[in-house]
């Protein structure tokens, strides 16, 4: 962190290196699109550009990068409503219940792909709670930090959330997989 | 449901990682150097910022002095 407040070129590599992936799942899962979580992830490191310098040094990193990247992603949201000539667009972005998910391909196995389904059938607060605790690991400090919630209602969302990620993963198993349905075309 | 098939404990082991295309990876970390080189060149000071900050530390003492000077040249010119 003293590097990264002092602008040190190769402590933002090592960041950059170590949360790319990390920030760029998170994006992508939450927008449903890559090209909207490049562009997001991208802003999200050109802030830590500007605003290292006046991050205190008990700064938890991982905490404030996601919260960035949120917040970020948020943003775009609203924009993207507002915008009424891209409505129908971001009507088709919106997640519908089991239509294959963008990241599908990406499973390694039929699990994986079911997993991708369901969960790309949720509403995006049950994917942002459920990629921060289960995804990425973060403690339930940071992920309520992350997610403007206390304690008690991050514990509420996330066994909501989890109750939600069975249940569609129980209606997933009965829809065909995209390659299923590929086979089949 | 054991822990083993939790689906939240499947969620983290299966869901496939995602990473950004390599070209446009590069291209970000570039982005993000560039916008760190103009962040420390603004942070760096001109010379007008270090004048300013050099009379911010003087400032006291100087109009101090002035006060102490002009008080004692009054004194002499009293007892003169």
């Amino acid at each position: 962190m003293a590097r990264l407040r002092r602008g040190d070129a190769t402590a933002f590599d090592v960041v950059y290196d170590r949360f790319r992936a990390r920030l760029f799942g998170f994006l992508a899962r939450l927008s449903g699109r890559r090209e909207i979580a490049e562009d997001l992830l991208q802003e999200t490191f050109m802030r830590l550009a500007v605003r290292a310098g006046d991050l205190s040094p008990d700064t938890r990193l991982a905490a404030w990068l996601f919260t960035v990247a949120r917040n970020l992603h948020l943003s775009y949201r609203r924009s993207a409503i507002l915008d009424a000539e891209r409505l129908d667009q971001l009507a088709l972005a919106t997640p519908e219940a089991f239509a294959p998910s963008p990241f599908e391909s990406t499973a390694a196995s039929e699990l994986g792909a079911r997993l991708e389904r369901a969960f790309a059938a949720l509403g995006e607060r049950d994917r942002e709670v459920l990629l921060l605790v289960a995804v990425e690991r973060l403690d339930h400090a940071d992920a309520a930090a992350v997610l403007e919630l206390s304690a008690d209602a991050l514990r509420q969302r996330l066994s909501r959330a989890r109750a939600r990620l069975e249940e569609a993963l129980v209606l997933a198993e009965r829809s065909p997989s995209a390659d299923h349905r590929r086979r089949r075309s | 449901m054991s822990d083993e098939t939790e689906p939240i404990d499947l969620l983290a082991r299966q869901l496939g990682t995602l990473d950004v295309d390599p070209e446009r990876a590069e291209i970000i970390r570039a982005r993000m150097h560039d916008a760190l080189d103009r962040q420390i060149a603004r942070s760096r000071p001109g010379w007008r910022r270090t004048l300013r900050r050099a009379y911010r530390q003087v400032e006291l003492g100087a109009v101090g002095a002035l006060a102490v000077s002009y008080f004692v040249w009054v004194v002499q010119i009293v007892l003169r």
